[in-house]
């Protein structure tokens, strides 16, 4: 009987004791994504990963990222971990650390699915609907990292701080336009995924990418920036040309004109992939003085010689309108 | 007989001057003659100051879809001719700013010329260097080395010169 209620006891305590054990402890702090992107550009994210050390936790990073299939992720990306705060836990800082993919033999030991399918299962798809295809793609750390919730100084526990890393993630978009949600998700490698028992992070983030003939960016700049002009000529009289120079008028200073109307070192685009691009200050680019007031600034396009023109058709064939913002 | 008068008297007022002026000498205290070197600083600098001098490494265009920002570093020519030249000691920082053929100033205000006195603010975070005597501060300093941030026209959009030793 004794023994009986002892085991009773131990049973008690350990129930009670199970729901610190499988407290939640990794966060996304932030997940910096823009919305947007042209086609074939470069984007880069950072998501912000904050681990509140509950319990004692031992393993690799294992970093997901949910993302159109086209885009191939997993030979495409590069995805750079830096610590802020680890060394709180006694360890060095880990500063740019390369996540490599994870093999595909690796699997999860919380269900034993190959780590893709893992998350695909137990993270899902967040809203996409199915008409983008796409795919978990999962990375882990070298490190093995090695947080505790306490530490023992001079006979007094104390409780440590939260450890926070960044992931930088690099990559090019695809050539097609795509809407959907991009998802987040990081673990273990020795806890794995299970809902029901949840040492990971989730998040997902709207994103989309297009194409257009004429873009500018950033999304908000005004005259006396420094900003791109993207320019797309599939679907133009440019298709095909290897040089694309970028012409433009500016008015400025009460009604007057100065204009830039032929090719020259200074106003070739570089090329991006299957677009042309051109960052300017638009002062410098049309020759004016330091304290010029441009009131209207408009563009078009032309091969070497300037024989090609590639004008705004939506627009009656006028220039390229730039406009800038009220701040 | 004349002539004969005047040389002796010639003769005997140079050999007083000759005796007077090697007393002279006998009591100046010896200064050794030493070429100088390349590095010895010019005079009226602080022997001991550090001196560096930076470039551009990134220029960073920071806006509400990229606050990582952007670096334009490699998109301008005018960027690779920027120079700062900082020299610090125990008395403060000295800088030289030179803005090469950048057609904007990363400043609200054109800086004096020449060189400028500066205090490397430790007490505040990050560090700033900042004129002497003015609320100008021409760059922070943090662990991976000089910053400007500055706007252009935009209040949306900031920039940011991340400079590294020449």
């Amino acid at each position: 009987m004794k023994s009986s209620l002892k085991n009773r006891i131990f049973f008690c305590l350990l129930v009670t004791a199970l729901p610190l054990l499988v407290v939640s402890c990794l966060f996304f702090d932030n997940i910096i994504q823009p919305e947007s992107a042209l086609v074939d550009s470069e984007v880069e994210i950072t998501a912000q990963l904050r681990v509140a050390p509950e319990t004692n936790g031992e393993g690799r990073l294992v970093f997901a990222m949910l993302a159109p299939k086209a885009w191939n992720l997993k030979e495409n990306a590069t995805l750079l971990l830096t610590t802020t705060d680890y060394a709180n836990q006694g360890h060095s800082e880990i500063v740019n650390e390369t996540l490599t993919p994870m093999p595909d033999t690796e699997t999860d030991p919380k269900n034993g699915m190959a780590w893709s399918a893992s998350f695909a299962s137990v993270i899902g798809m967040g809203g996409n609907d199915g008409s983008v295809e796409m795919e978990w793609i999962v990375w882990r750390s070298s490190t093995i990292f090695d947080i505790w919730d306490k530490k023992t100084v001079d006979g007094v526990e104390q409780k440590l701080p939260n450890v926070h890393a960044n992931v930088k993630i690099s990559f090019t978009t695809g050539a097609t336009p795509v809407s959907c949600e991009l998802g987040y998700s990081y673990c273990y490698d020795t806890y794995g995924l299970q809902r029901d028992d949840q040492r990971f992070a989730e998040a997902f983030k709207p994103f989309e990418t297009y194409e257009q003939v004429f873009t500018t960016a950033p999304s908000v700049f005004r005259y006396g920036d420094i900003f791109s002009i993207t320019f797309s000529p599939g679907g133009t009289d440019l298709k095909g040309a290897s040089e694309v120079y970028l012409c433009g008028t500016a008015v400025h200073d009460g009604g007057q004109r100065t204009e830039v109307t032929t090719a020259g070192d200074k106003n070739r685009m570089s090329p991006l992939g299957s677009r042309f691009e051109k960052y300017i200050y638009p002062k410098d680019f049309f020759n004016l003085p330091a304290d010029a007031v441009i009131e209207e600034l408009s563009f078009y396009f032309i091969n070497a010689d300037g024989s090609i023109v590639v004008r705004d058709e939506e627009n009656g064939g006028e220039e390229f309108i730039v406009e800038q913002a009220a701040e | 007989m004349n002539m004969r008068k005047y040389a002796f008297l010639l003769f005997a007022a140079c050999l007083l001057g000759t005796s007077t002026a090697c007393d002279d000498e006998t009591t100046l205290p010896y200064i050794p003659y030493e070429e100088e070197k390349a590095d010895t600083p010019t005079e009226g600098e602080d022997p001991d100051a550090v001196t560096n001098t930076y470039r551009l490494n990134q220029v960073l265009q920071c806006s509400p879809e990229n606050p990582n920002g952007v670096d334009l570093y490699g998109k301008f020519d005018f960027f690779a001719s920027v120079r700062m030249t900082v020299s610090v000691s125990a008395t403060g920082a000295v800088v030289e700013f030179d803005n090469g053929e950048v057609p904007f100033l990363p400043f609200t205000e054109a800086l004096p010329e020449g060189k400028i006195q500066c205090d490397l603010d430790h007490s505040v975070i990050p560090n700033v260097l900042r004129i002497r005597d003015t609320d100008t501060v021409i760059a922070t300093f943090e662990k991976d080395g000089f910053t400007t941030e500055f706007q252009l026209d935009s209040k949306l959009l900031s920039y940011k010169y991340k400079y590294t030793k020449l």
